[in-house]
């Protein structure tokens, strides 16, 4: 897979019915002149109406930044989930067809990405993630904020 | 098989051992040992015994299958094309490769290579040791454990070899250490050849526990022929506060102005050599001893004025800081280009391993005055394989060698190439492996000094990715160690050394007590320091000791842990718990290769607890441990490839491992178990037969998570096991409860499933969860208590039903193994749950 530009990938998370945004511990550390990149992983949560996996520590955060159906869970564990023939995990009724990754390093999202087996998957971060199915390219952290802003204005 | 004794009586009953091992030639006499001395009579009548010396791991794949059904392997970081032979190569992806083999099975050879890669960095180590003290003390030199230690006291070598614990000398350890060496080539071998996952990935099992018999070996000898402290050779009532804490060490320690010389790695004789050396030659007080990585560890057991500096993962950094006037060097779990840094400040460099160079000239033939004439003439290092002579070279250079200074940047310097920074690339923080916000720093420095540096300096291991990267070359890494002169002189902690093994005497004193409560559990630290935030190990060992956990520590963790400094009560860490095995106190074993104790003393349980003998008997050990406590190892920093195996010998004796942060999810392989799949989650009730439901626990073999508060959370609620009683369980739930609520602001999202019964709530929270269970999973409650609960199965069953069909209440005794299965003809009592009280059978 190439690299995708923010408007392409806008237009494929909004295809999608049955999506996940799992949000990792970079959202509470990454800082774009004072907006931090758990702002944005509400922005998008909300316009897209997503069930949120809250991992690391983000849950709190993202609650209150208003997001609604959002819950504390461990990435690792959401990635075996997929792989399942049955969907029980309760973050949401049916199993996801999409799994949106924001907020990972690009060694966890590699390892996350790669290890997931019944869904596709998104790599919202600044760095290309070959092994997910659509990912973002490479960007400084100020093309990424700019990708990040295209992409919610998109959505 | 000639007339080799066979048979013994054990009680009233003959056990002949041609009937319990399967090929008894040549391990008569071990056999006849274990058996004699620590096998007994009940084992032979009520279960179908065998015993397995020299293991194989088919001999044991009753019980690796057992694991890998429940936790099926998922893959990561997978690989999708084999160029394993000359057929291919062949992309798995879509089908098998020309062999037959499968994209799983391949993923598995990567995940062995990578085991059987991190089992030989300790094989080569302990093999290089046996050696020399074999030639020095010869083989019929007695080793010993420990006058505490007895038979029934279990080592890998027992576990895995049957030779006697007790009696030993070095060519017991010699025959242990051969076996161990010749199952590695076959795991070696098979990680080319293999196409089963599940047979290969029992095999990464099987070369993490043969890299517990390496450490075994070589703790077994620093011990008993070096000095190394042992807490067996002490009495319990010391243990409280032994050994002192009396080690001080980090940058901020090393005296000014003394000559520095710093051992490396696995460099313990050399070590072992200099420092007596400077004993006998009264010159402890005018050099600075200093130790990076296991040598800091080993050396802080016997001679208390080393100061340990960092953990292997952080070597670069030190030494480009540029303290050590001398660095012996050996192999160690990781592949540094150390001479690059030693270059740069004038460190000469003895580099000490047979096993491999690293681009020093061969001056092992040559005479002492030679070498270090040349070196201190500036020659960067030398390559030694005479251990003695090493010694020697290393003492006279240290007190010969004048180095420059000013190797570091200077603050105008680092200001000048700050500035070359691009404002808009940001490809170091891209490609740094802990994300750390290199970039921001940088032009920080331009403005500020180096002084910005500080916060991504602490989390920087100096693996040297951003210098690589940088499009304008600007030394980053130089900056970053320029950065460390500010914090340097804060850099401080104390440390106990490794107290070594524990023997049965000590820990069946709270083995109990962890059972009964008191306890949320017991927890396992190890970790090699690439962590992103260095104070994580700290807090991490803090918070669950705290909290009544019963905490082991060992290798580099432990110095990171000794960092940890209460600002409430002005205490390191250390100075703040105990170091008995009990409740509430922190226990460092020693250095990497020591954290073999805290699993040879974990697995003791079946021996203590339920009369199983060790000696070649993993599979049930396993068994009796997994199902009954087997507690939680967490791994904070698993850069190197010893962790791999380190952690498979883990999980494989049932021990749950939780690693991170971030080099965790470089794995190839996890062990994640599902707990929302119920029908994933059973035992055998042995005396039934059947098959009994049970909670999800423990919740997963081998899970990564990304920060410190998921460790402990997810630490806290993997202690949990069907047959914990109630206050253990309660405080378990508790405790896990509350961290998730402190860290997540929310409640764990599957605190029901390891509900069975009203009493085991705690009380704190037990009318909330009362509600919730009523309100949200539909079972029946009646005031403060449990009415009716939801089975797994989706039915609504009273309590008893649930008692007498779901987990293991009432004495059930779990296996997952059906050869476990005692003799129903031979038991003598029921269980309660089948008949209410335990009655003697008519
Ligand atoms: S040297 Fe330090 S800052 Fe640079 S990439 Fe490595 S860990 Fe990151
Ligand atoms: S890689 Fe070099 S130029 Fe680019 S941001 Fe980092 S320090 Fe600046």
């Amino acid at each position: 897979m190439s690299a995708k530009r923010p408007s392409e990938l806008a237009t494929c998370l909004k295809s999608k019915k049955r999506a996940l945004l799992l949000t990792g511990a970079l959202c509470n550390e990454l800082n774009f002149d004072g907006k931090s990149l758990l702002d944005y992983a509400a922005e998008i949560a909300k316009k897209l109406k997503l069930p949120v996996a809250a991992t690391a520590n983000t849950a709190k955060g993202l609650k209150e930044r208003g997001v609604e159906k959002v819950a504390k869970k461990y990435a690792a564990e959401i990635v075996d989930f997929i792989r399942g023939p049955e969907w029980k995990e309760p973050i949401t009724t049916e199993k996801p067809e999409l799994l949106i990754f924001l907020g990972y390093s690009p060694k966890v999202a590699r390892g996350l990405t790669s290890g997931v087996k019944g869904a596709e998957t998104v790599a919202l971060g600044n760095v290309y993630i070959k092994e997910a199915n659509y990912s973002l390219g490479d960007a400084s952290l100020k093309q990424y904020q700019q990708n990040l802003e295209q992409l919610i204005k998109a959505l | 098989m000639g007339d080799k004794k066979t048979k013994t009586v054990l009680g009233s009953s003959e056990v002949d051992i041609t009937k319990v091992c399967r090929d008894i030639r040549g391990v008569e006499d071990i056999v006849l040992w274990a058996v004699e001395n620590d096998w007994m009579e009940n084992r032979f009548q009520q279960f179908d015994t065998r015993i397995f010396p020299f293991t194989d791991q088919a001999d044991v794949s009753e019980w690796d299958s057992h694991l890998l059904d429940r936790y099926t392997p998922l893959y990561c970081n997978t690989v999708e094309t084999c160029t394993d032979c000359p057929l291919g190569p062949c992309n798995l992806s879509s089908g098998k490769g020309v062999c037959g083999l499968e994209f799983e099975g391949y993923q598995a050879r990567l995940s062995l290579r990578k085991a059987c890669r991190g089992c030989s960095t300790q094989m080569v180590h302990s093999r290089e040791l046996l050696d020399y003290a074999i030639k020095v003390f010869g083989r019929e030199k007695e080793v010993s454990w420990g006058a505490h230690h007895d038979a029934s006291d279990l080592s890998h070598i027992g576990l895995f070899t049957c030779i006697p614990m007790g009696g030993q000398n070095l060519a017991d350890l010699d025959r242990a250490l051969a076996y161990a060496e010749a199952q590695l080539v076959k795991l070696s071998s098979a990680s080319f050849t293999g196409t089963d996952a599940i047979e290969l990935e029992g095999m990464v099992f099987h070369a993490g526990s043969m890299l517990m018999i390496g450490k075994d070996v070589i703790e077994l000898i620093k011990m008993s022929l070096f000095g190394l402290t042992n807490a067996s050779d002490h009495e319990v009532s010391e243990m409280i506060d032994w050994p002192e804490v009396n080690v001080v060490g980090g940058l901020g320690n090393v005296e000014p102005g003394k000559p520095v010389i710093t051992f490396m790695g696995d460099t313990f004789l050399l070590a072992y050599l200099v420092a007596n050396q400077l004993k006998e030659k009264g010159l402890t007080e005018k050099v600075e001893v200093c130790g990076i990585g296991p040598a800091g560890d080993d050396l802080a057991r016997f001679y208390e004025r080393v100061r340990p500096l960092a953990p292997m993962t952080k070597a670069r950094k030190i030494l480009r800081y540029g303290i050590s006037d001398v660095l012996v060097g050996g192999s160690s779990c990781m592949n540094l280009d150390i001479l690059e840094d030693t270059k740069r400040v004038g460190t000469r460099v003895i580099w000490v391993s047979r096993d491999k160079n690293i681009g020093l000239p061969d001056r092992t033939d040559s005479f002492v005055d030679d070498i270090v004439k040349d070196l201190v003439a500036g020659a960067p290092g030398a390559w030694i394989r005479l251990p003695e002579k090493a010694a020697e070279v290393a003492l006279k250079v240290l007190q010969q060698v004048k180095r420059k200074g000013d190797y570091r940047l200077s603050e105008e310097k680092a200001k000048a190439e700050a500035k070359k920074c691009r404002e808009d690339c940001d490809l170091c923080f891209s490609n740094c492996p802990n994300s750390l916000l290199l970039s921001k720093a940088v032009q920080q420095v331009a403005k500020e000094g180096i002084k910005a540096l500080a916060e991504v300096e602490k989390g920087c291991f100096g693996c040297g990715a951003c210098v690589k990267i940088c499009p304008e070359n600007i030394p980053l890494l130089d900056l970053i160690v320029a950065s460390m002169e500010k914090r340097a002189p804060g850099d401080k902690f104390k440390l106990r050394p490794g107290r070594g093994p524990l023997p049965r005497v000590e820990t069946s004193s709270w083995a109990f007590s962890s059972m009964w409560g008191n306890t949320p559990g017991i927890c396992h630290l190890l970790g090699c320091g690439d962590a992103k935030h260095e104070e994580d190990l700290g807090w991490i060992a803090y918070e669950l000791t705290a909290r009544n956990f019963i905490t082991f520590v060992a290798g580099c963790a432990a110095g990171e842990v000794a960092r940890h400094f209460n600002e409430k009560t002005k205490k390191y860490i250390f100075d703040e718990f105990g170091a008995e095995a009990n409740l509430r106190n922190l226990i460092n074993t020693g250095d990497c290769a020591a954290c073999v104790h805290i699993l040879d003393q974990a697995m003791k349980w079946p021996r203590t607890g339920a009369g199983a003998s060790h000696y070649g008997n993993f599979a049930e050990t396993a068994d009796i441990y997994g199902n009954l406590v087997s507690p939680p190892l967490l791994v904070w920093g698993a850069l190197p490839d010893r962790m791999y195996p380190i952690v498979a010998a883990w999980a494989r004796g049932g021990c749950p491992v939780v690693v991170g942060p971030e080099s965790a999810f470089d794995w190839h392989r996890f062990l994640p178990g599902n707990k929302w799949d119920w029908k994933r989650w059973w035992y055998y009730d042995s005396w039934t037969r059947k098959k009994r439901p049970v909670e999800p626990a423990p919740k997963h073999m081998i899970i990564p998570v990304e920060t410190r508060e998921e460790a402990v959370t997810a630490v806290t609620i993997m202690c949990q096991r069907p047959v914990a009683i109630r206050d253990f369980r309660l405080i378990g739930l508790e405790t896990y409860v509350e961290f998730s609520l402190a860290a997540f602001g929310e409640w764990p999202d599957d605190w029901p499933l390891f509900v069975r019964s009203s009493w085991e709530l705690p009380v704190r929270y037990k009318a909330k969860m009362l509600r919730e269970l009523a309100d949200k999973h539909g079972w029946e409650v009646e005031r403060l208590n449990l009415k009716r609960a939801k089975h797994p199965d989706g039915r609504l069953v009273d309590m008893e039903t649930m008692q007498n069909e779901f987990s293991c209440m009432g004495g059930v005794y779990p296996t997952r193994v059906p050869r476990m299965f005692p003799d129903p003809e031979i038991r003598n009592y029921k269980t309660s749950y089948e008949i209410g009280v335990k009655e003697k059978k008519s």
